[in-house]
């Protein structure tokens, strides 16, 4: 290695260095702020809360063991939503590409529904569904399926023309393009499409929880507002925050095995 | 002499909203065992639309073509080497065979052979991105070879190369389809590479595409095409034919 080459990384390595400090520096700075300012009284604590509070509540949490079931309800009915939105959406997609009469048939009404905001449905699946955890799982299908469908189909229309043209002179079925060609093709698409998906059927699952839930981290957060403990509200944003940050980490960790050739 | 291919009165028009454009129109031509005919026309003439038809990817609006062979095999070859990145070199040479049900052990080792005799032999378990563009280009005739074709079309095969892989890839080519003895129906617009590498030159017209002219090509001194390129009839031919292309830029 030459010494520009050195020195070229060592720069790169520094400018990394910089980059995470001032981020880890203003997340602090924020939390330091928070708490001065609730302390001297600028900011109202019973509004605002405060970081000193979030950890009281959060202590406490632990301490009883409830915490740990209100992640675990957001995870599973998360998780579970994922996973059958991404397989009904292959599915689907599948069945779109096969068919594409089908698909000029349902293209108008997929455009609607992506575009309906769905929470709206959310009194109606109750009404249908019943106030329980299924109810929170078809919210975020709602959500989540779409755009998978969406996302996928558009991966499968991209398939590379000469490619097709080549399976179609060995004379191949159109079981074999689709298994051959078709999905290895639009595995990275198909991938990344998981990450907006994760993100998607979060937001399904807190609104879901909004709406009908005893337990979960919505439920939380909902339920700390209706007893104005804005604490807990506070600290059920930020446990949110990790889990989104984490699933959504696992899932770019997971593409990035997967993409590797 | 028993020619391998026959097309007769071959026509293709395509409808569409506004009418009916013609494609291709009365196209008769018989290809010999072994020999290679290069097609050249102007872009946008039928000419891959004609090799879509032999390849029965399309069908032709009337007209007909024979193979004489008891089961016609064609191979076809694309302006892209078109291999597949996530599969390995040799996953990619049996490809077709897969596809066709045709990967027995016996078909399997002639594959691994054709990439051995074409010095692909130690690149067989690597992929794609790390070959170079010639190389490709090479496994992606193996991989025609593979069904064993009566009959070869390659449809622009050096068009997506820059031009000195070309030169030597189309080397490559011609040595390879010589070696095997297949009778080859090539698409080119490059008039220099259509006498340099076949039996017989046959000038299309302007859409819809018809037969202009046909060249027996007999150069002084035949060898491969990069040294065709000197022999002293290859000036007066290339004028002939760029003439009868009648290009108006």
């Amino acid at each position: 290695m030459c010494k520009t080459t050195k020195e070229l990384l060592r720069m790169k390595r520094r400018e990394k260095i910089i980059v995470h400090s001032i981020q880890i520096l203003i997340v602090v700075l924020f939390f330091i702020a928070w708490e001065v300012l609730a302390d001297k009284k600028i900011i109202s604590s019973f509004l605002f809360s405060s970081p000193s509070k979030v950890w009281e509540t959060l202590t406490m949490l632990v301490s009883t063991g409830e915490i740990w079931r209100h992640i675990w309800t957001t995870l599973y009915e998360t998780l579970l939503s994922f996973a059958i939105g991404i397989s009904a959406g292959f599915v689907i997609a599948i069945l779109l590409y096969e068919f594409p009469i089908l698909s000029k048939i349902v293209d108008p009404f997929l455009t609607m529904l992506n575009s309906l905001p769905k929470v709206a449905l959310g009194p109606m699946i109750i009404i249908w569904v019943g106030a329980n955890m299924s109810s929170i799982i078809v919210m975020a299908l709602l959500i989540n399926l779409i755009i998978s469908i969406m996302n996928i189909y558009n991966g499968f229309l991209g398939t590379d023309k000469n490619k097709l043209k080549l399976l179609a002179s060995f004379g191949a079925t159109k079981k074999q393009i689709l298994w051959y060609l078709v999905i290895p093709e639009s595995k990275r698409t198909i991938l990344s499409s998981l990450k907006i998906n994760i993100s998607m059927t979060l937001i399904g699952v807190i609104m879901g929880e909004f709406l009908v839930s005893k337990q979960g981290i919505g439920y939380l957060i909902i339920y700390g507002t209706q007893v104005f403990n804005l604490s807990l509200v506070m600290t059920g944003i930020l446990l949110l925050i990790i889990i989104s940050f984490v699933l959504y980490q696992a899932i770019a960790f997971v593409e990035k095995k997967l993409t590797k050739i | 002499m028993n020619n391998i291919l026959e097309i007769s009165h071959l026509s293709k028009n395509y409808i569409t909203e506004t009418g009916s454009i013609s494609a291709i129109k009365d196209i008769t031509l018989s290809i010999h065992p072994g020999e290679i005919v290069t097609l050249v026309g102007t872009s946008g003439c039928g000419k891959s639309t004609l090799l879509s038809i032999l390849a029965g990817i399309e069908n032709a609006t009337d007209g007909f073509y024979t193979i004489k062979s008891e089961n016609p095999v064609i191979g076809y070859m694309l302006q892209t080497d078109s291999l597949f990145p996530w599969l390995t070199i040799y996953e990619n040479a049996i490809l077709g065979l897969k596809i066709q049900k045709k990967d027995t052990k016996e078909n399997k080792e002639y594959v691994r052979n054709l990439l051995k005799t074409y010095k692909l032999g130690e690149f067989e378990s690597k992929y794609p991105h790390e070959l170079s563009g010639g190389m490709k280009q090479r496994v992606a005739l193996i991989r025609t070879l593979a069904l064993k074709p009566d009959i070869l079309l390659l449809d622009e095969p050096f068009s997506a190369l820059d031009y000195q892989s070309r030169l030597a890839v189309s080397d490559d080519v011609y040595q390879i389809i010589r070696k095997e003895g297949i009778a080859a129906i090539m698409v080119s617009h490059d008039i220099a590479e259509a006498i340099s590498m076949s039996d017989r030159v046959v000038v299309l017209s302007k859409r819809p595409c018809t037969v202009k002219k046909i060249y027996p090509i007999h150069l002084t001194n035949a060898s491969t095409p990069i040294e065709n390129r000197k022999a002293p009839e290859f000036a007066s031919l290339y004028n002939q034919i760029w003439k009868d292309l009648d290009i108006n830029v």
